[in-house]
């Protein structure tokens, strides 16, 4: 695990400048998906016994590339306060129901909440409460039988096709924490324990992974956080709007230009008017794309570009790339709240569309 | 007697407040379920070069859309994007023959009965040399037509997510449709 920590560190990520020194708390959250397989490990990062950050392994090779998401938000979840509160509404929704398991989920990437299944015994259907780890709100569901609402399946997601080439970016990242652990056996470190700025320079020189990684942060720009539950697309365009024109107008003033209609999102077909707007973003050009590659991520960044990356529910700002060996992460500035205004590393993989900022 | 009925009204009181309270938390549960049901807003498609209006309108009639909506034909929401259409048996030699021409990391296979089409990359320019090979491979290169369908009828502008993902799946098998592309609300 502390190998992942140091592959980001010696290759000098934005991000983790003041990580070195820091451990891992060795004993992970275990993360479900909502269709009750294991999904991530989320690790804990502190130094001088504070939380400074957290790293999510996946927990399946089909996922890809064993890191998939770092953040530099210290706050700690209460997963036992999340895993109480499901369970009390589903006792209140559903009284004479039987509770068949809690567990704490990534129910809408990468949000993450308590889920709890309640079988309703006179009817025999199976119920799935969720509740947010961080606000303690509950977050829709239907019967499980149905489509899911509000949540979302990200074993679901990956495509047939894509699981061979995630299972080769797998077998990639393996390698490459242990030739990071082998470098580090050869040099009598301990990278169990804090790594110095001195261990983190021995490994760097014996190690060849340092050379082949590429790298840009733009820096800018700096996570605004959404003002309304369906302010993504406002905030995302705010960040881009201060971005290309150094203007900051309202992310209500935003909403109302690409036709939001309360309590609704807004659609990439609707943010696009106030993108190409002459008293909007005015980028006429700016267009909708599904090419989620890296290879398309890089030209926009290298020419200064920041975008729109969508999920499927959300939408955030890339401002960066990195590609260390064939690990590919992306820097992405969530609006949600629970991002705590801190841009975070991302696994490639978890995007669904793009809006390109256009000339 | 009057402590009595001051108990009850204190009991009516406090289960009157309650009563409120519960109804304040299910409509407040009401309310982000339906803020953050997964909802589509349109559908992007891409079809075969030369597809027209009344063409698009007609293979759209087909599909069950549970609302009214609107199609933006030839819209430029999306970036269109060049395609090759080719036999099945020829398809590798083929593949690893663009690869080799035009160094090409990415592009998008859509299986068609006995067929496949390569759709290549939004920033993909052709040059003399690629033309040339498909020339010599008897193929042909073409554009697609983007066409935006909007949903909207008196009270909804959207659809729930799992009927603009049957729609998709149904379109995509049409031979006349390439690609077709969810536009979601988003939150």
């Amino acid at each position: 695990m502390q190998a992942h920590m140091i592959q980001f560190i010696m290759t000098n990520t934005t991000g983790f400048e003041n990580w070195t020194g820091a451990s891992i708390d060795s004993k992970a959250l275990e993360l479900y998906d909502i269709n009750g397989q294991r999904l991530f490990y989320q690790f804990s990062v502190n130094k001088n016994n504070n939380p400074i950050g957290k790293i999510c392994i996946g927990a399946n090779k089909t996922l890809g590339q064993s890191v998939r998401l770092v953040q530099f938000d210290p706050k700690l979840l209460d997963s036992a306060e999340a895993m109480n509160k499901s369970i009390e509404i589903a006792k209140k929704e559903y009284p004479t129901g039987e509770i068949k398991s809690t567990k704490m989920v990534v129910y809408d990437y990468p949000e993450i909440g308590a889920m709890t299944v309640v079988e309703d015994k006179t009817i025999g259907v199976e119920h799935r409460i969720f509740v947010d780890a961080y606000t303690l709100d509950a977050v829709p569901d239907r019967p499980a039988t149905k489509t899911h609402f509000g949540v979302w399946s990200i074993y679901e997601k990956i495509s047939k096709n894509k699981i061979d080439e995630n299972l080769k970016k797998w077998q990639s990242s393996d390698e490459l924490t242990k030739s990071i652990e082998q470098a580090a056996n050869n040099n009598g470190i301990n990278i169990n324990l804090p790594v110095s700025k001195e261990d983190i320079k021995k490994l760097s020189s014996g190690t060849a992974i340092v050379a082949t990684t590429i790298e840009k942060d733009l820096g800018t720009p700096t996570v605004y956080l959404q003002r309304k539950t369906y302010y993504c697309q406002p905030a995302s365009a705010q960040m881009l709007t201060k971005y290309y024109r150094d203007t900051k107008p309202s992310q209500d003033s935003i909403y109302s230009m690409m036709d939001g209609i309360a309590p609704n999102g807004v659609s990439n077909e609707k943010a696009l008017i106030y993108y190409r707007a002459s008293n909007g973003l005015n980028k006429p050009n700016s267009y909708n794309s599904s090419d989620v590659t890296f290879n398309k991520a890089v030209t926009e960044i290298n020419n200064y570009r920041p975008f729109m990356s969508g999920t499927s529910t959300h939408a955030r700002v890339c401002r960066g790339y990195k590609q260390v060996d064939s690990a590919q992460y992306l820097r992405i500035c969530d609006p949600y709240p629970t991002s705590l205004g801190m841009a975070y590393w991302e696994a490639l993989g978890s995007e669904n569309d793009r809006i390109y900022v256009g000339s | 007697m009057s402590k009595i009925n001051n108990k009850i009204a204190a009991f009516i009181f406090f289960l009157t407040l309650a009563l409120l309270f519960g109804l304040a938390i299910k409509s407040s549960i009401d309310m982000i379920k339906e803020t953050q049901t997964p909802k589509t807003a349109g559908l992007d498609i891409q079809f075969e070069n030369g597809t027209t209006e009344p063409e698009v309108k007609s293979i759209l009639k087909n599909y069950n859309v549970p609302v009214s909506y609107t199609i933006d034909y030839d819209s430029d929401y999306m970036l269109k994007r060049y395609y090759i259409t080719i036999d099945q048996d020829k398809r590798m030699d083929v593949i690893n023959e663009l690869k080799k021409e035009k160094n090409l990391t990415y592009h998008t296979e859509i299986k068609k009965g006995n067929y496949s089409i390569i759709i290549l990359p939004e920033e993909f320019i052709p040059n003399k040399k690629f033309l040339t090979m498909l020339e010599k491979n008897n193929l042909q290169l073409k554009k697609s037509i983007n066409c935006y369908i909007h949903f909207r009828d008196e009270s909804n502008y959207w659809i729930p997510e799992k009927d603009a993902v049957r729609i998709k799946n149904e379109l995509e098998i049409n031979e006349k449709v390439l690609i077709v592309s969810l536009d979601n609300l988003k939150y």
